[in-house]
């Protein structure tokens, strides 16, 4: 018998679970040499170092400036024990345990499979959770798109402690070593051809597990443990998943046309033999939701002419899908969003900003004493006064107003955008969709030069305890994602009151306990248990300054310092190496909320009068308890301060925000894939300065990005309303720059006209 | 606001040269001497572009990194006190000993609160980059 290690740890802006497991000394620190290398201020060099000693696994602290975290308790050296968490600066640690006999071999949990394109030399990596299933379906560990692969087309798994290639009853065949085969073992050296891809299994032996194996995966969560309760599909924002039920069909019919994957610069004489409608434009924003409304705000105010615009999403109002999230997290159109005065989606100039308006609509109806409130917020926030923060109806009111002057509905199409290819006439082509349920399928191809994505968050984040909770007991009642509907939980506490077991400890986190605040002033019968991974004493700090924190909740009025929008942390991030880069973002975000005077009350109030606690721990499973009949999420291992190892709850509300993996993305996926595209630090889009793809360039052709999928280039706050400004106006400019038709520059005197034009409510 | 240290120097500079010629020539044409009022502007933005810089080292000790109007406006007072004390105790070329405190009260505090305005305001009409550039054009 031995045991081995898994540690795991989330990145604590993105969320993307990493994990090692191996042997030991496992290092960890700030250098790269180390065996787990973290990018953060409060990380040392030589931070820590975990030995075995005998049984048992001991953590020692390598003379580190900020120490190992145990239960928020400093340690120099300790026994890790199963279960256990330890916090090194930002990143929290979960120590996984596992004993492994010697005989027989245990079974392996996963698989890295190395695989390429047939005329393509370089390969691609993807660590796939057993039993590994490989198709044209996104629903795969391992998707590859192309009409020669099926959608279940093959599998590889571990069986009777051998690793078996078993053929899914494919179209055209799987072969292995040259051999066609139905299912047969995997030998070491192998080669598997599926459709026109090559890939190789890495199969090492299990129990087995040497020095070389060590290996860091970042394994994205499948889309199935993801969901976005706002829609029906799991792809918002224009995406859908690709259409593979016709694959046997004639392949002219075949839609995205499997002519796509064949090329890497398509001929456009070989789009025209295609029965599909082909259009063109000139400037074309794929998504449809802020990013896209705040771009094409831009282009039509540098005079483009919204006929030579198309937009593609799948909701006909920009602000639909914010507003339904804002919503169902319990924004309620009177409450007010996270956002400054000043980032204005229906306002490029940021003047009169939100503020203002509203002042100025309070002197209208003599309301003296409100706009003397504002004001002060205005001139003294954050120090004198609480941040000010728009009321969410006022944006989507003032979007709604700004999408009539610009003609948002001319230039705003329904679709799903199912491909992005380069064309040969220095041009792309945007294969979508326009079927809508129960209605004929209509699918279609638009060329454009200039082409912008927007997509935004694929999905929202779902903990995997509380999915595999759903999924087993299909409760969708009581366990529930802060940003589906759930007004039931809280109609329900009113009338029967009960336990609420909150987790995440962001912006939705505290508008959620907030509800349940208000509620328990109808029945006081109502207790919060807010469970937290580990406790935090100390908050973030970068160079003199330091993040306010309380109750084990950091605060920052906005989720990035405001200089990253337009100070010199915007500047300090363009001019970084990218482990620096890493670095500075860690440093800078991670879960934080609002510091508003009533969130922050409120929750004293809590901890003083009894009915809001914290527990500390990771979770192991969530259940429901055969005595009491409600939820029971059963930590595991130790656990910390005063807890129980098992906490009973009447609901859970998992507030732990969204998901923006690429791999999550079916459309960015694609195209990540057929043109290699690099990625950042944070495994997103790597996007310029001026917000470009570089490597999607062809010829005078340009490809944009914006929004959440680009988060870890080199500007950090890049799914705000303002972060949308600043990267509409750093394209236009590049635009401008490139001479592309139909934009002016934004001078001073078109800037000055323009803003006229906007105050007086005419078109641009 | 959120101003770099070049942001902080350039936009002093173009303000003062725009707004604060403006207001000190009519403070001049008031009181029939243009001499005085433009020392004082020029001590403003001399003495200024040093301040600037401890400004800048009291912001990055702030989390956000930022400067509000209540921010702007205390270094307008301070800067003000230190101005009146230098030219009441020290004395200043161009600026005569027996200066009238209101007038050089109303003038300083003038250029100070049309600049705070414009800053915070309708600036972003004429330079919509200006707000993301931390306050510099160059």
């Amino acid at each position: 018998m031995s045991r081995t290690l898994r540690l795991s740890w989330e990145d604590p802006i993105t969320g993307d679970q990493r994990e090692i497991s191996g042997s030991f000394p496992i290092t960890i620190g700030r250098d790269a040499p180390n065996t787990i290398s973290l990018h953060s201020s409060t990380v040392s060099r030589q931070h820590a170092r975990l030995d075995a000693e005998g049984e048992r696994i001991v953590i020692r602290d390598l003379g580190s400036t900020n120490g190992i975290l145990i239960n928020g308790q400093q340690v120099t050296q300790a026994y890790l024990q199963d279960g256990e968490l330890f916090q090194i600066g930002p990143f929290i640690f979960s120590v996984l345990l596992e004993t492994v006999p010697t005989t027989p071999l245990p079974a392996p949990e996963s698989v890295v499979i190395r695989w390429r394109k047939s005329d393509e030399t370089t390969y691609q990596f993807i660590t796939a959770q057993l039993p590994a299933t490989i198709g044209r379906s996104s629903e795969n560990a391992l998707t590859l798109f192309s009409s020669k692969v099926s959608r279940h087309h093959a599998t590889i798994d571990w069986e009777n402690g051998e690793w078996v290639l078993i053929d899914q009853n494919s179209t055209n065949g799987t072969l292995l070593n040259g051999e066609p085969c139905t299912r047969v073992p995997i030998p070491h050296e192998n080669e598997i051809q599926i459709g026109d891809f090559v890939l190789h299994a890495a199969l090492p032996d299990p129990g087995e597990v040497s020095e070389d194996d060590l290996t860091i995966v970042d394994y994205r969560p499948s889309p199935a443990r993801t969901t976005d309760p706002g829609q029906t599909a799991i792809y918002p924002a224009g995406v859908e998943e690709a259409d593979v039920s016709r694959e046997t069909k004639e392949q002219t019919r075949v839609f995205p046309p499997p002519i796509l994957d064949q090329f890497q610069i398509l001929p456009i004489a070989e789009l025209k033999k295609l029965s599909f409608p082909l259009e063109q434009t000139s400037y074309l924003s794929i998504g449809g939701g802020i990013g896209s409304f705040v771009w094409v705000d831009h282009l039509v105010i540098c005079g483009v002419k919204p006929k030579d615009i198309v937009a593609i999403g799948v909701e006909p109002k920009p602000y639909t899908r914010l507003q339904r999230l804002a919503l169902n997290s319990q924004i309620l159109p009177e409450e007010r969003l996270r956002s400054n005065s000043e980032a204005c989606p229906d306002n490029m100039w940021g003047w009169p900003g939100y503020a203002v308006r509203e002042m100025w609509r309070e002197l209208k109806r003599g309301n003296l004493q409100q706009v003397a409130r504002i004001g002060w917020q205005l001139f003294g926030e954050p120090d004198l006064a609480e941040t000010y923060t728009p009321v969410s109806s006022d944006v989507f009111n003032a979007i709604e107003r700004e999408a009539a002057r610009i003609g948002w509905d001319h230039i705003w199409r329904f679709g799903r955008v199912r491909a992005i290819r380069k064309t040969d006439d220095e041009r792309y082509v945007i294969a979508y969709s326009q079927t809508r349920p129960g209605e004929g399928r209509v699918h279609k191809l638009i060329l454009t030069p200039y082409l912008h994505l927007a997509v935004g968050y694929p999905a929202v984040r779902f903990l995997h305890d509380l999915q595999r909770y759903r999924e087993e007991t299909h409760d969708f009642k009581s366990v529930v994602n802060a940003y589906e509907a759930h007004d039931h939980i809280y109609k329900h506490l009113r009338l029967h009151g009960g336990t609420v077991l909150v987790r995440g400890r962001g912006i939705v986190a505290s508008r959620v306990i907030q509800r349940l605040y208000e509620t328990r002033k109808i029945n006081a019968d109502i207790t919060v248990i807010h469970l937290m991974q580990t406790p935090t004493f100390k908050g973030s700090h970068f160079g003199r300054a330091k993040r306010m924190t309380r109750h084990h909740w950091e605060y920052q009025p906005f989720s990035w310092p405001k200089a990253a929008w337009g100070g010199d942390l915007r500047m300090l991030l363009e001019h970084v190496t990218e482990d620096e880069r890493d670095q500075l973002l860690n440093d800078w975000g991670g879960t934080t909320s609002s510091n508003r005077r009533n969130w922050i009350e409120m929750i004293d109030a809590g901890v003083k009068e009894g009915w809001y606690k914290t527990r500390f721990g990771h979770v192991e499973r969530v259940q429901r308890d055969e005595t009491t009949g409600k939820l029971d999420t059963v930590i595991r291992g130790r656990t910390s301060l005063e807890g129980s190892t098992e906490l009973l709850a009447d609901f859970i509300i998992d507030a732990t925000g969204f998901v923006a993996n690429l791999g999550s993305n079916p459309l960015l996926k694609d195209l990540v894939t057929h043109y290699h595209l690099p990625r950042n630090v944070k495994d997103r889009l790597n996007v310029s300065t001026d917000f470009e793809i570089p490597e999607m360039q062809n010829g005078q052709g340009r490809v944009f990005a914006s929004g959440a999928t680009t988060l870890g280039s080199a500007f950090a706050p890049v799914d705000s309303f303002l972060g949308l400004q600043y990267a509409a106006f750093c394209s236009l400019d590049l635009l401008a720059r490139l001479k592309a038709p139909g934009i002016r520059s934004l001078n001073i005197s078109r800037s000055i006209s323009q803003w006229f034009r906007w105050a007086r409510g005419v078109e641009p | 606001m959120t101003p770099t240290l070049r942001g902080r120097w350039q936009t002093r500079l173009v303000l003062l040269l725009t707004i604060g010629v403006g207001v000190t020539a009519f403070f001049g044409m008031i009181y029939q001497d243009f001499g005085v009022g433009f020392s004082i502007l020029g001590y403003i933005l001399i003495f200024g572009l040093v301040w600037d810089v401890w400004y800048n080292f009291l912001q990055s000790l702030r989390w956000d990194h930022d400067w509000s109007p209540a921010l702007y406006l205390a270094a307008g007072i301070w800067e003000t006190v230190i101005l009146w004390v230098l030219i009441q105790f020290l004395g200043l070329p161009g600026i005569p000993d027996n200066l009238n405190a209101f007038i050089f009260l109303f003038h300083f505090g003038s250029i100070w609160v049309i600049t705070m305005f414009i800053m915070f305001g309708p600036l972003r009409i004429l330079f919509p980059r200006w707000r993301f550039r931390g306050g510099q054009w160059l």
